[in-house]
């Protein structure tokens, strides 16, 4: 059901994510065809709300990239962020959704790497989903 | 503030078993605050149901609102367009709301999508606690402004029972000994003889056992 | 072959520019030295300081460095005329027997209230900086005069001339002990390997550093600590805790090496014949200090602003107030130093400027027809930016569709100090609050064309 080419809606902060996307696009790294970016300006505006319409519309999974414990520039941003997928694994699991929908991805700025092995990882683990 | 919690999504389901289109209608006021009714959730909610019906190949068509409280009449009529447009309403308010909803809107079928839980107060954010227990006879001025009914496990009026540990209650460890509490407070007001005051045996007729209350006030009534 | 992905960027909303005077004044308050260094640093940049401490006269302030001063010229050569130029200087309002007993407002419109002595008064400034001692707590009880922390250690070592003694014993053999109570605290490993090179070249001391984990991320310290190794000093890492045992004259400390290679076969490690044990003490943080944190609503760890997050060296969450000396974290006092001048050259930016221009577009907005007043923003807001103006200033306002003369009666954000990073939005139970710049309806749009 899933397919060859999973969506994958990566929410990525401004001073984490981003900087590690556009790090993966500088170094030529091959991302898959179904990620699509939106940019926050940090981890935490990435809303309960967001992640449910983008897996309403049709979303194969969610991740959200926002920085390493400690790091965020407004202090707390982060740990809302992955309090949020933590609550929202449960309340749809509670619906038969698989936990690993919605992923909380922490990176580091200049870690194009880590990130496009982040969402290598993720197709794979959608491919497996029957 | 009222406090509820939102049913298990197994109930909700069941519930909505046999409707095609419904209406979720959120409320602004203390559902909102603490965080089960309001338009976020509102929102949350209909999305896991949505979610929940198309797994099971039985969609749903869900219109979400919030009214500004559930518990006006003149609040109902801002659902009163859109109610004739769907087949049921699941209210996330808290009870009161949903009876409205029901009394309102009496030929469609008015669900409850919380769990209407006590009257109490956000302890920290995020962790609510119980305070009054709406027993309409108020002893707060006579036990230092802690409520024995909604506080002690046992609502003992006259002291503790004596099986506290360390301030803690003998039947919820997690709870405060609300006779400690009250002992403490007494202490520190330097009123400790209110305790050498009997509470005689409680008037539970003004309360819930008493059966439905009403207050009628003739110098509002229009 | 690869594909370019659909990218939802933060919109480019042209700036809706708000002009604000700041003035250049702040209120410099603590009990620290490094108080002075911000200051005298600050004041020379043309900001009127009024500055408050709790002694009778400025040069107290000094007190924990003055056996630094006498001994280290390099020392005495900064300090010393710090104390006379703001002694001297004109800007620089020094209110002795002072300290703040609250304070509110924001970047450019702080209140803040002093008592000197008996006398209360009220101080409106722009910006606060902020420097307190760190109260020191020995993790174990001094047993007898061989077991010291680094305080007393240090003052033992500030003011020796000619051989190195403590009460009537001379040092020969010494062990310092970190990370006894596990708190991470870099100054102990620098104090440590400082002042064991030092022992080791003037006395010929034999020096064991213990810890669980050696700190040298501090400028110079990496090339610092492989010196202290190639002098002959011995590093440990130990493991569960080491035991101090033995009397006055002659101490033993037992641990068990951390770089034993087999769980079986502890490596236990004894060191005998020490007359002296240096057990690292921890700071915990002063009231003052404590009070003033939580009335800002700044960020802090366990009562510090720091050490972790690298975005608050100095500068803190809220807007126009920052910390030296130990209310950043403790620090080794030259360390300390360089703290309190980024952290007065940050105040600097925010208010030397005269004139600020603030972008409005950049920031969150509450509609207060939908606010429920559920403190929730208010609570989140990492830069302590919202208010409840029903409970706040009663400024007339009108509201959307709302006649004249109606109040606020809902948050509020400040949009001068919002840094427009959304938490609020994303909480708010109502969905009362949008970021100006970058609306839901943004994002919802995106997904429904992209999914």
């Amino acid at each position: 059901m899933v397919g060859r080419n999973p969506k994958i809606v990566a929410f990525c902060c401004e001073e984490s994510g981003m900087p590690a996307y556009e790090h993966a696009l500088s170094l030529g790294l091959a991302l898959p065809e179904g990620l699509k970016i939106v940019a926050l300006p940090c981890g935490g505006k990435a809303e309960t709300g967001y992640i449910l319409e983008a897996l309403d519309k049709g979303a194969d999974a969610v991740m959200i990239f926002a920085c390493y414990e400690g790091n965020c520039k407004y202090v707390q941003g982060n740990i809302r962020a992955e309090k949020r997928v933590n609550y929202l694994r449960e309340r749809l699991g509670k619906i038969g959704l698989p936990p690993d929908k919605i992923v909380f991805c922490p990176v580091a700025p200049a870690s194009g790497a880590r990130f496009a092995e982040m969402v290598q990882n993720e197709v794979e683990v959608l491919r497996e989903h029957t | 503030m009222i406090i509820a919690e939102q049913k298990p999504i197994e109930e909700i389901l069941e519930m909505l078993a046999l409707h095609k289109k419904i209406l979720l209608a959120g409320c602004g006021a203390c559902v909102t605050v603490c965080q089960a009714g309001g338009e976020k959730e509102v929102g949350v909610l209909a999305s896991q149901i949505r979610m929940a019906r198309k797994e099971a190949g039985n969609p749903i068509e869900i219109i979400e609102t919030t009214l500004t409280r559930q518990c006006e009449p003149e609040f109902m009529e801002e659902a009163r367009d859109v109610m004739n447009e769907v087949e049921a309403v699941l209210s996330i308010a808290c009870g009161i709301g949903v009876q409205l909803m029901a009394q309102t809107f009496y030929d469609k079928p008015a669900y409850p999508g919380l769990n209407t839980k006590f009257l109490g107060l956000p302890e920290e954010h995020g962790v609510f606690t119980e305070r009054c227990a709406a027993c309409g006879d108020c002893v707060l001025h006579l036990t230092g402004g802690i409520c024995p009914v909604a506080r002690c496990s046992k609502s003992l009026l006259n002291g503790p029972c004596g099986g506290s540990q360390n301030g803690k209650c003998e039947i919820d460890p997690d709870l405060d000994c609300a006779w400690q509490l009250i002992y403490d407070r007494l202490k520190a007001l330097g009123k400790l003889d209110n305790l050498e005051k009997i509470i005689p045996p409680k008037k539970w007729s003004t309360s819930r056992d008493g059966g439905p209350r009403k207050i009628v006030r003739e110098d509002l009534r229009i | 072959m690869s594909v370019q992905q659909a990218v939802l960027r933060i919109p480019d909303v042209p700036p809706e520019i708000r002009e604000i005077s700041i003035k250049p004044e702040i209120v410099a308050a603590g009990d620290h030295p490094a108080l002075l260094v911000m200051a005298d640093y600050l004041a020379s940049m043309g900001i009127a300081v009024t500055l408050l401490h709790p002694f009778e006269k400025i040069d107290e302030i000094l007190s924990p460095m003055k056996n630094l001063i006498e001994a280290d010229e390099e020392v005495a050569k900064y300090y010393i005329p710090i104390g006379e130029r703001i002694s001297g200087n004109k800007s620089i309002k020094v209110l002795n027997n002072s300290r703040i007993d609250d304070v509110s407002g924001w970047w450019g419109d702080f209140s803040v209230n002093v008592l000197k002595g008996d006398k209360e008064v009220t101080v409106h400034t722009s910006g606060i900086a902020f420097a307190y001692r760190g109260i020191p707590e020995d993790p174990v009880a001094p047993v007898h005069e061989g077991i010291v922390d680094f305080t007393k250690f240090s003052s033992i070592l500030d003011v020796h001339k000619g051989s190195l003694e403590n009460a009537g014993e001379p040092i020969s053999k010494i062990a310092f002990l970190l990370d006894v109570d596990g708190r991470d605290e870099k100054w102990a490993s620098v104090a440590a390997i400082r002042i064991g090179l030092y022992l080791k070249r003037n006395f010929d001391t034999q020096v064991f550093v213990l810890c669980r984990d050696l700190k040298v991320s501090v400028d110079g310290m990496e090339r610092e600590y492989r010196v202290a190794r190639e002098s002959g000093i011995l590093f440990f890492k130990y493991k569960g805790l080491p035991v101090v045992e033995g009397n006055r004259q002659s101490m033993s400390l037992r641990f068990e090496d951390a770089s034993a290679v087999s769980n079986r076969d502890p490596l236990k490690v004894s060191l005998d014949g020490l007359d002296t044990v240096v057990i690292q003490e921890k700071f915990r943080p002063p009231e003052p200090q404590m009070k003033l944190m939580s009335r800002l609503g700044i960020a802090q760890e366990e009562g510090f602003v720091g050490p972790n997050n690298p975005q608050f060296i100095g500068r803190t969450s809220k807007k126009g107030v920052v910390v030296g000396g130990d209310t950043w974290f403790p620090e080794y006092p030259t360390d300390g130093l360089a703290t309190a001048l980024s952290s007065a050259q940050e105040l600097y930016k925010w208010v030397g400027g005269g004139t600020y221009r603030i972008d409005v577009q950049r920031v969150a907005e509450v509609d207060p027809s939908k606010c429920a007043t559920c403190l929730t923003c208010f609570r989140i807001c990492p830069h302590d930016s919202i208010r409840i103006e029903r409970y706040g200033e009663r400024n007339v306002y009108i509201t959307k569709g709302e006649k004249e003369g109606a109040t606020w009666e809902a948050a509020r954000v400040k949009v001068e100090t919002c840094n427009g990073c959304g938490l609020c939005a994303s909480e708010c139970p109502a969905k009362a609050i949008q970021l100006v710049y970058y609306p839901d309806t943004e994002v919802i749009e995106f997904l429904g064309k992209n999914l």
